[in-house]
């Protein structure tokens, strides 16, 4: 059952109509290029220059419709392994652009490393069950509510809620277990932390073909040319955002941050008091504009690049029940939590961590991934 | 004969002592300063680069960097921390009744300041009984006064306890509501070009001058050519010309508070006027505060964005 | 309108309003702090919250 993809040319868009997107268009236009100028002059250049790669970003993402939870649940379910290919194809590119860059600069940019530890295992497994159930990951939930479908632009509030909740309890989470980050970068060098990285993606690659022929059944081919430059796009707009922020592509931090904000305007919550937020770079970040935070701007721009492209060809979503709602609601909210304890979502933890050389990104995968196992049977379940 | 060498001798020693604790001159000349080297109360501390230092020195003069008088590199102004200031002034045997003559290279009106600077730093902690010598080690050669090149031997350390002048300093708190109060006047000691924010130096993020200041640079308190500061007269007339009224609170600062020490120097202890103080972290301080605090003759929003595009294509 | 493109508007509505909030609550921006345009050799170490923060 093809519920998964949108259809092309849907009646069930047609209300929104052809002519509608195409008035939408050039307003939007206008809008985001007065946004890029307003950000360079009122906040900062390179903060305008992020929101241009987040719009970079999401109109890959919206445009070639390329979702990583999409990617795995079609190989899972249809032995189709171009979603996949694409990743691996993505990761192998940003990697071998970011992980010199990183030797020769480790002053100036940072890898996404994350401790390996009892919640990243637990956190990548839950992410990788209710990304199936959400029907989105990290980037998948913003570029779909960028499109307009509802029901990613209501897991949105509940996932930075999550992630908000999951980084005040982190400290708690953390004292089960973990070890220091490895970065194959400082450990192995340049070269070694990219042998290591493409032997890895081969042996991905190669378990994804396995998997594809198996059963004797005609897979799709696992060539998807659209998804294929669309991954090759996007990492090398991972690899922009590390060269401008210093920093690589992250989407969940930018949630917690803003959840964490209304918190402690509400008064319910103070961030002096928390092992992550009374951090002095973090209780900096709560003072200053989103608009100044790496990861908010690029989210930000994520979703308008996405409406931007939902402007001429809107997408449709399946109407949900209320039960389908609900589930969709918790799925969200775990999802936030999940990705905070696993440092990091498809983006943080998948793309950066392994594409900056970090043992974390590995570990979240197969963690992720056996969880989307899961996640697979459950949405089909639900009927979501 | 014995007899009179005896109260030759009780006199020069009685001389010497009501010299020690007679008022010092805040500007000694190379003659005055040789006058008084003979005195046991005087210090003199060479704040050159020990290279220099060890080249030759005025006899008996104690080696102290200007460097070990000054923060860290990226805010030279800052005050080092008190303990670290105590045990440097502990280890010269510097007391209250003790004479410190602070002597530079001399080699330009810049250097002046440097030694403004430790003569306002040892104010600040406290100690009274100070002076600058005119011209630094310049002037001291340049009259064919005599160079030692031996280390000397080191002063018994004193037990002295800083106590804070607290009149001759400002904070960044007290410039800030200094700003716009009428009766504050605050002086950039900078030459013009910095003042106008058409030079920046490396330690400020930005170019310009703090709000409300008014320019004298420190280079008016020294006659063209000459890297001796004026005399206590003309430095009178020049604050006159300067300031036609009176202020109730002065703060000079400059970029790292070396030159500003210098304009602080001219009007606190040659013009001998009231109310003087230093901001000693001055525009490195200032510039990279949290908040922006106020300035003037600071670049708009426009030329700072193209000066950021200015850097990304200089530097490829 | 439809339900839809309503929708649409209300979640972007909903998330101007909490940046206006935000920029209005929040400290203003120093551009004396301004960072390089790009922070591949800037010498500056990247300073911003990320998501393998702990």
């Amino acid at each position: 059952m093809q519920a998964t993809f949108p259809p092309a040319a849907s009646p069930a868009v047609s209300s929104i109509g052809a002519s509608a997107p195409g008035r939408a268009r050039w307003p939007l236009t206008v809008a985001i290029v007065l946004a890029v100028l307003a950000l360079a002059w009122f906040v900062t250049v390179r903060q305008s220059v992020l929101f241009v790669i987040g719009l970079g970003m999401g109109g890959l993402l919206a445009g070639a419709r390329f979702g990583f939870t999409t990617g795995w649940r079609r190989l899972i379910e249809a032995r189709d392994a171009s979603g996949v290919f694409a990743q691996i194809v993505l990761l192998a590119v940003a990697a071998g652009i970011s992980i010199p860059l990183l030797a020769s600069f480790p002053g100036d940019l940072a890898a996404a490393l994350g401790p390996p530890s009892i919640s990243l295992l637990i956190g990548a497994f839950v992410f990788g069950i209710t990304m199936q159930i959400a029907d989105g990951c990290g980037s998948g939930t913003l570029y779909k509510a960028g499109l307009g479908i509802p029901l990613n632009m209501g897991v949105l509030p509940l996932f930075a809620l999550g992630s908000f909740l999951g980084s005040v309890h982190l400290h708690g989470w953390l004292s089960l277990g973990a070890v220091a980050p490895v970065s194959l970068v400082r450990d192995w060098g340049a070269g070694g932390a990219l042998a290591a990285t493409f032997a890895g993606l081969v042996a991905c690659g190669l378990a994804a073909w396995v998997w594809s022929r198996k059963g004797g059944v005609a897979a799709p081919a696992p060539w998807n040319r659209k998804l294929l430059l669309a991954g090759i796009g996007l990492a090398l707009l991972a690899v922009a955002n590390l060269v401008v922020a210093g920093q690589p592509w992250g989407v969940v931090y930018g949630f917690g941050l803003w959840a964490a904000k209304v918190a402690t305007a509400a008064g319910v919550f103070d961030p002096a008091a928390n092992a992550f937020w009374g951090q002095a770079g973090n209780l900096r970040t709560l003072e200053q504009s989103v608009f100044l935070d790496v990861t908010s701007i690029t989210n930000i721009g994520i979703m308008a690049g996405a409406l931007w492209i939902a402007a001429r060809r809107p997408s449709s979503g399946k109407p949900l029940t209320g039960r389908q709602w609900a589930a969709v609601l918790v799925a969200g909210f775990l999802l936030g939590y999940s990705s905070r304890l696993a440092f990091g979502c498809n983006v943080g933890a998948m793309v950066s961590g392994i594409s900056t050389g970090s043992l974390h990104g590995w570990i979240w995968v197969a963690l992720a991934f056996a969880g989307s196992l899961i996640g697979v049977r459950l949405r089909r379940r639900l009927g979501v | 004969m014995r007899i009179l060498a005896i109260f030759s001798a009780w006199l020069i020693a009685f001389a010497a002592q009501a010299g020690a604790h007679a008022a010092t001159s805040p500007i000694l000349s190379p003659d005055e300063l040789k006058a008084t080297l003979a005195s046991p109360s005087v210090t003199v501390i060479d704040i050159r680069p020990p290279a220099d230092y060890a080249q030759g020195h005025i006899p008996g003069a104690l080696s102290a960097p200007y460097g070990s008088w000054r923060g860290p590199a990226n805010s030279p102004g800052t005050l080092p921390p008190l303990d670290k200031l105590t045990a440097q002034v502990r280890k010269l045997g510097l007391t209250p009744e003790r004479h410190a003559v602070v002597v530079s290279s001399g080699a330009d009106v810049t250097d002046f300041g440097a030694a403004a600077r430790v003569y306002w730093t040892l104010k600040y902690l406290g100690l009274t009984r100070l002076s600058v010598l005119n011209g630094g080690m310049q002037a001291w050669k340049q009259t064919q006064q005599p160079l030692s090149h031996d280390a000397p031997a080191q002063p018994a350390p004193s037990q002295y306890e800083p106590r804070l002048n607290t009149a001759i300093i400002a904070t960044q708190a007290d410039v800030l509501a200094g700003i716009d109060k009428s009766d504050t006047r605050l002086i950039d000691a900078r030459p013009k070009n910095f003042f106008e924010g058409l030079v920046k130096a490396p330690t400020a993020s930005v170019p310009g001058t703090i709000h409300g200041a008014q320019n004298v640079p420190h280079s008016v308190w020294f006659a063209p050519g000459s890297t001796q500061i004026v005399s206590a007269a003309e430095a009178r007339a020049i604050a006159a010309r300067e300031f036609p009224d009176v202020a109730g609170d002065n703060i000079a600062f400059c970029n790292t508070g070396h030159w500003a020490a210098t304009d602080w120097f001219a009007l606190s202890e040659l013009a001998g006027l009231p109310n003087i103080r230093m901001y000693p972290e001055s525009l490195a301080d200032w510039t990279n505060a949290d908040q922006a605090l106020p300035m003037d003759n600071a670049p708009g929003r426009a030329s700072q964005i193209a000066d950021k595009f200015k850097k990304l294509f200089g530097k490829s | 309108m439809t339900s839809r493109a309503s929708a649409i508007v209300l979640f972007w509505a909903v998330l101007i309003v909490f940046f206006a909030w935000d920029w209005t609550h929040s400290s203003p921006v120093n551009h004396r702090k301004e960072p390089a345009i790009l922070a591949i050799g800037s010498g500056q170490a990247p300073s911003g919250g990320h998501c393998s923060a702990f």
